[in-house]
């Protein structure tokens, strides 16, 4: 009797320790996966920067030529790719005051978008280009503190897929009335990543 | 056995090494992985994109033309690919893997489906630069101005004969007047000259004497007036000078204004009519002319000339200046000489009416001031007048 008084004795020290040191597995397993988490989701954004500027890197829009009615304005866009690879592009269209600009506030605007086709019969080979409708907190710009940042929850805007060429001219009409004088058209290239749409490039014109 | 159960210290102290370790062994490696991974592709974009830039701005292209065919010449310093040409009607064209031109060599404008540069309006490469077709024609060839020395030659003088040889220049008329204190004579007052032949009766097809200037029949005529030939050669340089005659009854004499301490300004006039024709808009006119002026007596004397460019339809439109000339006053026994030799420079353009309406023909005056306090006598010659235009 006295001798397993002194096994249950010997055994409440070991159980104790054995207690402490998974009480601290535990512990540390839970903040390494919080860490884990923190960590991985700020990889996912460091991927995306990433992804959009190589993107970026990989391809110039300028603008090629440019008409204006007494209504209307007609800007001609070029976008060359430096690597012969495909990539799906998207392109939208703004206007913005000189503030606006600035502060890197845009506001969607219905625009005609044609695409060059040089196999297009007629019409100087510039083909209509259908648009998709996407809600404005789906696509990120650029902010002026150089994080991307949802464009806002209550717009929605046409996105207008570039097929995939090395080169290609985009054809933009509008009307003068609806980007007001003085104000800019802003002409902004986008990629798709995970249903949601970054800004890539950007080209603004005074009208 | 005895197990002595740990101190609780020490096991607090155990564990939290523990948690610590976990801690460092699985986010450094995270944190330090993350770092790595943006900075190889920070560097590798910048690298891409650097390269292109440099290429992209070291496009230039030319037109030339080469013995009547225009051609798109690469004169940069890497091989352009032409993609698109934007025409001037408005239309563009793609060249679906675009015209290559490699650096230094020249493709014909056929190429592009024009044969003058006229038709496009401008052309598109494939690293995107846009080259209007304006910017790619050569500078204009600009002749060097020609600019006349100081000395005159033949070929930058536009009016500027020997006295002989006046009347030889179209319809010119020479016509003088002066003022001589009191009152203006422009009657019978005759812009002359005098022909030495040395000892002989003539030379080169000349008798020695007087000419006087006919308006009538435009040219000289000789009048039978042998003396005061001394006057028609103020500097004794050998060379004939234009100077005035007066004629009174039938007797000619040299112009002398006398000038008196109450008549003390005199002025010569001499005009010769459609001098010269000003055809181009020039910039700026010059006029060499030597005038001199001899003073009879040892007067302190002031003395100024003046040009006058007139048109010679339109006397309203002038333009004129004083003459700062560099002068010489040259002793005599009897007659001391100031020459005056130079040019003036006429800005055409900034006279108020000149530069609009400037081709056409032009009469050139000058007309020499004087004035003294003292008495003496003013005599005039003018040895050459020339006008330059630039």
């Amino acid at each position: 009797m006295v001798k397993g008084l002194d096994l249950f004795k010997g055994i409440s020290p070991v159980i104790t320790s054995m207690i402490l040191i998974g009480a601290v597995l535990v512990i540390g397993l839970s903040f390494m996966s919080y860490a884990i988490l923190l960590t991985n989701i700020q990889r996912s954004e460091v991927v995306i920067r990433n992804i959009l500027a190589e993107e970026a890197s990989k391809v110039i829009m300028y603008l090629e030529n440019d008409r204006r009615g007494d209504s209307n304005i007609v800007a001609y866009v070029g976008i060359a790719k430096l690597i012969n690879e495909p990539s799906a592009y998207y392109l939208a269209v703004f206007k913005a005051n000189q503030y606006e600009l600035a502060a890197k506030k845009y506001t969607p605007i219905d625009a005609n978008i044609s695409i060059f086709n040089s196999s297009t019969p007629g019409g100087y080979g510039f083909q209509r280009a259908v648009g998709t409708p996407v809600s404005s907190s789906n696509v990120y710009t650029l902010s002026t503190s150089g994080d991307y940042m949802p464009l806002g929850t209550e717009l929605s805007l046409y996105v207008y897929e570039i097929p995939y060429t090395h080169t290609t001219l985009i054809k933009i009409e509008c009307s003068s009335n609806v980007v007001g004088v003085d104000n800019y058209l802003v002409i902004m290239l986008l990629v798709r990543i995970d249903g949601d749409y970054y800004e890539l490039l950007q080209l603004s014109y005074r009208v | 056995m005895n197990l002595r159960p740990l101190k609780r210290g020490q096991a607090e102290i155990i564990g939290g090494l523990i948690v610590v370790s976990v801690l460092l062994m699985v986010i450094m490696p995270l944190i330090i992985n993350l770092m790595t991974s943006s900075t190889v592709v920070s560097t590798r974009v910048f690298s891409i994109r650097s390269q292109f830039e440099i290429d992209r701005w070291s496009e230039e292209l030319r037109l030339i033309n080469d013995g009547g065919v225009y051609k798109l010449s690469n004169v940069g310093s890497v091989d352009i690919d032409v993609i698109r040409v934007w025409y001037s009607n408005g239309s563009v064209v793609q060249f679906g893997n675009g015209v290559k031109i490699p650096r230094g060599a020249s493709t014909p404008l056929s190429n592009f489906g024009v044969s003058d540069y006229q038709d496009i309006d401008r052309i598109v490469t494939a690293r995107g630069r846009v080259f209007k077709v304006e910017e790619l024609l050569p500078p204009p060839q600009v002749a060097p101005q020609q600019c006349p020395p100081l000395g005159l030659t033949s070929e930058s003088v536009i009016a500027g004969y020997n006295l002989m040889d006046l009347p030889k220049r179209r319809n010119i008329t020479i016509t003088a007047s002066y003022f001589d204190g009191d009152k203006w004579v422009t009657d019978n007052v005759f812009p002359a000259f005098y022909v030495y032949c040395g000892g002989s009766a003539q030379c080169d097809g000349w008798d020695q004497g007087w000419y006087i200037f006919n308006n009538t029949i435009r040219n000289w005529t000789k009048i039978p007036k042998t003396d005061e030939a001394g006057y028609a050669d103020l500097d004794g340089n050998s060379a004939y000078e234009l100077v005035l005659l007066k004629k009174e009854k039938e007797y000619y004499s040299v112009v002398s204004v006398s000038l008196t301490a109450t008549r003390s300004y005199g002025q010569f006039n001499i005009t010769i009519g459609n001098f010269t024709e000003l055809s181009n808009q020039p910039s700026l006119i010059a006029i060499y002319l030597k005038a001199l002026i001899a003073f009879t007596a040892q007067a302190d004397a002031l003395s100024s000339v003046k040009v006058v460019l007139t048109k010679s339809d339109n006397p309203l439109i002038n333009i004129s200046s004083y003459a700062v000339l560099s002068s010489v006053k040259v002793p005599g026994s009897d007659i001391n000489v100031t020459i005056y030799e130079g040019y003036v420079m006429l800005p055409v353009t900034q006279f108020y009416t000149f530069s609009r309406i400037t081709p056409g023909i032009y009469n050139l005056s000058v007309i020499v001031s004087v004035s003294a306090q003292e008495k003496t006598g003013v005599y005039l010659g003018i040895e050459y007048l020339a006008v330059v235009a630039y």
